[in-house]
């Protein structure tokens, strides 16, 4: 994507994107502690973590590093060495039904019974809940597109397909947490932009809370409020996304960057740094760009382009996980 | 857990897997009973060549006669228990075709049921159920579906016991398939039904040989009872197992062969290795259930019905136990 | 759609699956009594026929079927009733193998019921015959029958004993290779001569006067073929043949000629026994032979 697109996208995006004050609630999911050894080789090395209901959390890492492994057994999939888990309140070892209630996931690709139907697989899956009526399952499938294609056996689907089949599978039961191992695997770009508008509009409206790991570091600067690395085993570091993009700054080439300065400071609290004659980088919240646009061109400073310095994030990415092999 | 084993039964049904049994038993049994009846046709035709009469007809005379000499014989009040019983269950017999006005030679569907299993229940009926159930577990593992199931508010060990009643459920349809398909088949290929026919029966093993103080007759419908639920007890037993392999290994082909492989290789064990003690707790050689209720010799000494049983059921639970605690515990790493 | 399959089928499975439960419950229950022997109830759907109801109602009248205790080598547990008291008039027994069993008569005589019927046609007495011949004895069986109480009693009474004994010992060195037959033959036929002289010793402890009739061999084939055969079945005949002549009261009744030229029509259908016709043959000559009963 260029320059202009990803403002454009983002400025779309800043008009629905409301931050949430998360306050004192308690986290939907946390991680104590948990370990995993296996062989006596420990690959997950004493992980914490907390995804709060309405937060988009993202989790990064190197090839090995351990991401899957983490969220496999945050549903179950692998028993934890040590630590623990806890969705909505209930301890993932100990409550496991009560803490599976809760939890909608896809783990890698999205696999389904293949001799049968999208609705078949649906209402097979709900089934062995309480609660998921017919009409629940109908909304989920126009929520993901697929009322056309439901009825057609899941071997005729397209990945995009499946995996939105899978999300749907995810979300029947209302759950608080979605955990989304790699989701856009193997998806065109349209399917990948589609999807991250999706999530985060489940984030919004539902309040749900979603962990993701991808390797993507473009979708993730979008889709995400906050994303951890992690790094053999361990996390090395938590961020939100707006503070590393205040981190890097946003470049803007215009007329008189001295005047924009002034400007910037006093009315957007934002560091401002002059560059030279023609640019100027602020470091200022995204949200505020379209604001700051209008006023410069109110005041009648020219502007030429405005850009998000686009490497924040994988400069991070790399500067943290240096001599690891990339994703 | 209706719903549970619901959905394993329409998932074991969808695989095209059932149809392929009932093919093979259709084929099978089709090819069965025109053998059988080929051969006896042959047979007849022979034996009325050499003699020189037509047969067929002169079987009343010969019935009477031999059950004339049976009567004679158990006058006699010195015979001793065993020689008085065989006497008596082969005269109850021969009574029972004269009153009936059966040919004793007619080969009837009731008795081609009871050989069918017979002579299916150690190799071929598990098979099928082989066939149907190794890859209850290990191809929901390949294919990835079994995250599905297992990222369900449902506990492991629910998940895994609807697996295990769908398997038996579908075990019973089996047994109903060979005694449906067998029956309805040896009915239009030869003609009668026979369920009302003595069978003899009641033989025991005492010391290595055949002890026939007991034997007495029942009529061949409960006779055919008896087998088929003999059949049961073996597919009950080769599905447990086959439903643990499928829990501890992956691939279906590879669970298909362990279990294929330890059912004809413990038969030729027993073959070998005879003598040995421990032979007789293989679940192989407990397999023929049905020889117990006609007196056919064991190639293994020492078993008896309850015995096998037994043998069997450890085995079964044995796996369950296996599978249950393996699966409770299992990373499922992919 | 499919789902029809979890609605339907899957319920239809269920039933059947109980249904099978109970048969294969049943089965199993049956199968178990039935193996260990506890026969508790009559379980055969046929009613056992009347142990009667085939005879011929012919002139020669077999006593009524006794619960006699069998014998004491497998330890019955039917306690022995007492074999009833001999009816007035003459009393005949049948030992021996088949033909003094009567297998291959359609009247279930055999040459000594026979006898015994053309005797009773010339006698005022009535005449009771009992047969406790068992197909496919040798003369060591025989012997050992003379060790039971309750059958020496039957022997004590009888004023006349059929016997046919020796065809099925005689048949066990048939199929030797015939240089080991000779040497074979002749430990055979010491053996059975001795068995036969015990066999008398016990007979005539028992009843000394009774009379004895002991029949011959015949030949099954009578052809040039079997040579040596015929050779040890003539040898046989004469050394049982001349052992018999020296007892008291015993006769030997051959029957070697008797089929020689009439194979075909005194053979019943199974190449071995005699049938009607050659039981009828024996019991004519046997009644020959015979003396006249006071």
């Amino acid at each position: 994507m260029n320059d202009q697109k990803i403002n454009e996208c983002k400025n779309q995006e800043s008009e629905t994107l409301e931050i949430k004050d998360r306050g004192n609630k308690d986290p939907v999911l946390e991680l104590k502690n948990v370990k995993k050894t296996i062989r006596k080789k420990d690959i997950i090395k004493g992980i914490d973590l907390s995804v709060y209901e309405g937060e988009v959390f993202g989790f990064l890492g190197p090839n090995g590093a351990g991401k899957t492994t983490t969220l496999r057994m945050i549903v179950g999939l692998i028993r934890m060495t040590e630590g623990e888990i806890t969705i909505g309140g209930y301890s993932v070892k100990k409550d496991f039904v009560k803490a599976m209630e809760n939890v909608g996931c896809i783990i890698e690709n999205p696999e389904m019974y293949d001799y049968l139907s999208g609705w078949e697989n649906l209402k097979v899956l709900a089934s062995m809940e309480t609660g998921i009526t017919k009409e629940r399952i109908k909304d989920m499938v126009s929520l993901v597109g697929l009322e056309k294609r439901i009825d057609d056996k899941v071997y005729t689907y397209s990945l995009g397909m499946k995996q939105r089949l899978g999300i749907a599978q995810a979300l029947m039961k209302r759950p608080k947490l979605l955990i989304l191992d790699e989701p856009t695997n193997g998806l065109d770009p349209a399917g990948i932009s589609e999807f991250r508008r999706l999530i985060r509009s489940l984030a919004e409206k539902e309040n749900l809370g979603v962990l993701v790991s991808s390797h993507i570091l473009a979708e993730m600067e979008m889709m995400t409020d906050r994303v951890a690395i992690i790094r053999q085993g361990s996390i090395v570091k938590v961020i939100s996304v707006d503070e590393i993009i205040k981190e890097k700054g946003i470049t803007y080439r215009l007329q008189s960057p001295e005047k924009a300065k002034i400007l910037i400071e006093q009315e957007f609290h934002g560091e401002v740094q002059i560059k030279n004659n023609m640019e100027l980088v602020a470091f200022v919240n995204e949200e505020d760009v379209p604001t700051i646009n209008q006023r410069l061109f109110s005041e009648g400073i020219a502007l030429y382009y405005v850009s998000k310095n686009q490497k924040s994030l994988e400069d991070l990415f790399l500067q943290l996980t240096a001599g690891d092999e990339i994703v | 857990m209706y719903n549970l084993v619901g959905n394993e039964i329409l998932k074991l049904l969808m695989k095209k897997r059932l149809f392929v049994v009932f093919g093979i038993l259709l084929i099978l049994i089709g090819l069965f009973a025109y053998g059988e009846q080929y051969t006896r046709d042959r047979t007849e035709a022979r034996v009325a060549e050499q003699l020189g009469i037509d047969d067929i007809d002169d079987w009343r005379e010969i019935t009477n006669q031999q059950l004339r000499d049976l009567e004679r014989r158990l006058e006699n009040p010195f015979i001793p228990d065993e020689g008085r019983a065989s006497l008596e269950v082969r005269a109850e017999q021969l009574r029972y075709y004269l009153e009936k006005d059966i040919n004793p030679t007619t080969f009837s569907a009731g008795q081609f049921m009871s050989n069918f299993m017979e002579q299916s229940i150690f190799l071929f009926l598990p098979l099928l159920i082989i066939l149907l159930g190794a890859d209850i577990v290990s191809k929901e593992s390949t294919t990835g579906t079994i995250k599905l199931l297992m990222t369900r508010p449902v506990p492991r060990w629910k998940i895994l016991t609807s697996k295990v009643l769908a398997l038996m459920v579908l075990e019973m349809l089996v047994i109903f398939s060979m005694a449906g398909i067998s029956l309805i088949i040896a009915y239009f290929t030869f003609g009668s039904l026979g369920f009302g026919e003595p069978v003899i029966t009641g033989f025991r093993i005492v010391d290595g040989s055949l002890d026939t103080s007991n034997i007495r007759t029942v009529s061949l419908g409960v006779y055919n009872i008896m087998v088929y639920s003999m059949g049961y007890i073996v597919a009950f037993t080769i599905g447990k197992m086959a439903l643990m392999v499928s829990v501890l290994v992956k691939s279906t082909a590879a669970a298909i062969g362990i279990m294929m492989s330890s059912l004809i290789g413990g038969t030729f064990l027993s073959f070998f290795i005879g003598d040995w003690e421990l032979t007789r707790y293989l679940f192989n050689v407990n397999l023929q259930l049905t020889d117990f209720l006609s007196g056919s010799l064991q190639q293994v000494e020492g078993l008896s019905l309850g015995f096998s049983v037994a043998v069997l059921m450890a085995w079964a639970f044995g796996s369950m136990i296996i599978a249950y605690s393996v699966f409770q515990y299992k990373d499922f790493m992919d | 759609m499919l789902k029809f399959i979890k609605n339907y089928l899957w319920p239809v499975f269920l039933v059947l699956f109980i249904i099978g439960s109970g048969f294969f419950i049943y089965g199993v229950y049956y199968s178990f009594q039935i193996v260990s022997g506890d026969v508790t109830e009559e379980l055969s759907e046929n009613e056992v026929a009347d142990e009667n109801s085939d005879e011929d109602p012919g002139e020669v009248s077999t006593e009524d079927e006794i619960d006699a205790d069998p014998g004491d080598e497998n330890g019955a547990e039917t306690p022995a009733e007492e074999p009833a008291k001999a009816a007035p008039g003459l009393n005949f027994i049948s030992l021996g193998d088949s033909l003094a069993r009567g297998t291959g008569d359609d009247k279930g005589l055999g040459f000594s019921g026979r006898t015994v019927e053309i005797l009773q046609v010339s006698s005022e007495e009535e005449i009771n015959y009992r047969n406790f011949a068992v197909d496919g004895f040798q003369s060591l069986q025989l012997l050992e029958f003379f060790e039971n109480p309750d059958f020496l009693k039957e022997i004590g009474k009888a004023d006349g004993i059929f016997i046919s004994i020796g065809g099925n010992d005689l048949r066990t060195i048939q199929n030797l290779a015939s240089q080991e037959q000779e040497s074979a033959y002749n430990s055979l036929k010491k053996m059975y001569l001795e068995t036969l002289e015990e066999t008398f010793l016990l007979l005539r402890a028992e009843n000394p006067d009774a009379l004895v009739i002991f029949l011959g061999l015949y030949n099954l084939d009578y052809s040039e073929v079997n040579q040596d055969e015929t050779e040890f079945l003539l040898r046989w005949n004469a050394a049982t043949n001349q052992w018999i002549s020296l007892e008291k009261n015993a006769v030997f009744v051959p029957t070697y000629d008797l089929f020689q030229f009439q194979l075909e029509n005194f053979l019943s259908f199974d190449g071995l026994h005699p049938n009607d016709k050659g039981y009828q043959a024996i019991a004519e000559r046997i009644f020959e032979v015979l003396p006249s009963f006071e």
